[in-house]
C-alpha cells in the first residue's frame, strides 16, 4: 500500500499495518560503540525484531559516510525496501550530529522518492535537562520534521 | 567601540551571493574598526565530524586533540563577537558548521563546571552573536520549521555565552531567484548592521 499520492491527511498507520510490511531501517549515528546511544540502538533493534519486524541497521560512522557527499548506493537500496525509518542519535548542540544532518540533507536533496516510507521515528538522548533544551529551542526536532516532510510528507513520532 | 570579531563561514555551495555576503561582512566590520579573524570552514577543509577519539577525549580533562580544533578554540577565546555566515539546508546550518560546533565547543571552552558541579557558560566574554543566513527557500518555508539554524546559533549556543549577549540576525530568502534589487537591499542592510555592530 505505497500510494505515491499519500497526503499528510492520511492517518498514520497503526503498528499492525506497519507490521504487515515489516521492513524497518534503524539508522544509528554515534562514533563510539560503547555509548548510551549504542545501547539504545541495541534495544530498538531487539524490540523491533521481537515485534516481528524485518530490521536492517545502518551505521553512518561504521560506513565512513562523508556528510558533505552523496548517499551511498547501499543506503539508497536499503531505503527503497523500508517502510519505516528509525533515527537513533545523540542530540549535540540542540540538533542532530553533523554526520546525520549531512546524510538527511543529501537524502532530501537527492530527489530520491521514498513514497513507501510512512514513518520516521527519532530516538535521541540529550546531555542537558528538558528545561535547557526548551531554552535552546530544540532545533533538532524541527530539522527532523523538516527533513521528513520533504521526504514525501511523513508523520513524525518522537 | 572596536571589538575583536570572529567570522565563521560555511557556504558549501559556491554561489555569487555567498561571495558577495562574505566580502560585505568582512569589509563592513573592518570599516567599523573591528579586528576581524575569518574562519572559512570549507576553504580550510575543517574536519566535518567528531571522531571516536575526539568523543572519548570530550569526556576527559583534555578534550582538544587536533590542531584544527586548537586553532579555532584559540580564536574563540579571544573574541567578543561571533558572526556566523552560512547557506542553509533543511532550514538548518550546513554539516560542516554543525561539526565545527560539536568539535570546538567542548568542556572547558563552551562551558565549565563550577565548584558545586553546575554548568556555567564558558564564553562569557562574547557580547554579540550575529547570524547571516542565505536560504534557497522562502521565509514561510524556513519558519514553518522554526528556522532551526537560527535556533542552534542564537539559542542553543547562546546558553553558553554571557547573560547579556545580544543576538542579531540577517537573512536572505529565495536566494537563488532573488532579483538584483533584492540582493542589493540585503547586502546594504547587512553592511549597515555590521558596521555598527
Amino acid at each position: 500500500m505505497s500510494e505515491p499520492g499519500a497526503t499528510p491527511d492520511n492517518p498514520p498507520m497503526t503498528g499492525a499495518q506497519v507490521g504487515a510490511r515489516r521492513h524497518v531501517t534503524v539508522l544509528y549515528t554515534h562514533p563510539c560503540h560503547d555509548s548510551f546511544v549504542a545501547a539504545a540502538r541495541a534495544r530498538v533493534v531487539e524490540d523491533l525484531t521481537a515485534g516481528g519486524f524485518d530490521v536492517a541497521s545502518l551505521d553512518l560512522y561504521r560506513d565512513g559516510y562523508d556528510p558533505t557527499g552523496e548517499i551511498p548506493e547501499a543506503h539508497r537500496a536499503q531505503l527503497r525496501r523500508t517502510t519505516a525509518l528509525v533515527l537513533v542519535y545523540p542530540t549535540w548542540w540542540g540538533a542532530q550530529p553533523a554526520m546525520l544532518s549531512g546524510w538527511m540533507m543529501a537524502l532530501t536533496g537527492s530527489g530520491e522518492r521514498l513514497d513507501q516510507v510512512r514513518q520516521v521515528v527519532a530516538v535521541t538522548s540529550h546531555g542537558s535537562p528538558r528545561l535547557s533544551n526548551c531554552f535552546g529551542g530544540r532545533p533538532g526536532y524541527w530539522v527532523c520534521l523538516s527533513g521528513s516532510w520533504s521526504l514525501e510528507n511523513l508523520r513524525l513520532q518522537q | 567601540m572596536t571589538m575583536r570579531v570572529a567570522v565563521i563561514i560555511s557556504e558549501p555551495e559556491v554561489t555569487v551571493i555567498a561571495g558577495e555576503v562574505r566580502r560585505t561582512v568582512v569589509a563592513a566590520l573592518e570599516r567599523g574598526g573591528h579586528t576581524v579573524t575569518v574562519l572559512d570552514l570549507d576553504a580550510e577543509r575543517f574536519p566535518t565530524v567528531m571522531t571516536a577519539a575526539q568523543r572519548r577525549a570530550y569526556l576527559t580533562q583534555r578534550p582538544i586533540i587536533t590542531t584544527e580544533v586548537e586553532r579555532s578554540v584559540e580564536v574563540l577565546r579571544n573574541v567578543e563577537v561571533l558572526v556566523f555566515v552560512y547557506g542553509s539546508r533543511l532550514s538548518t546550518v550546513p554539516p560542516r558548521l554543525k561539526g565545527w560546533l560539536e568539535q570546538v565547543l567542548v568542556p572547558g571552552v563552551a562551558f565549565v563546571l563550577d565548584d558545586s558541579g553546575r554548568l556555567r557558560p564558558g564564553l562569557g566574554q562574547v557580547r554579540r552573536i550575529i547570524g547571516v543566513a542565505t536560504h534557497a527557500e522562502s521565509w514561510w518555508e524556513i519558519h514553518r520549521y522554526r528556522d532551526a539554524g537560527r535556533r542552534t546559533i542564537t539559542r542553543a549556543l547562546r546558553l553558553n555565552t554571557g547573560l547579556f549577549t545580544r543576538t542579531g540576525w540577517t537573512a536572505l530568502y529565495r536566494a537563488g531567484s532573488a532579483t538584483a534589487e533584492q540582493r542589493t537591499a540585503f547586502l546594504s542592510r547587512l553592511d549597515h548592521r555590521l558596521e555598527r555592530l
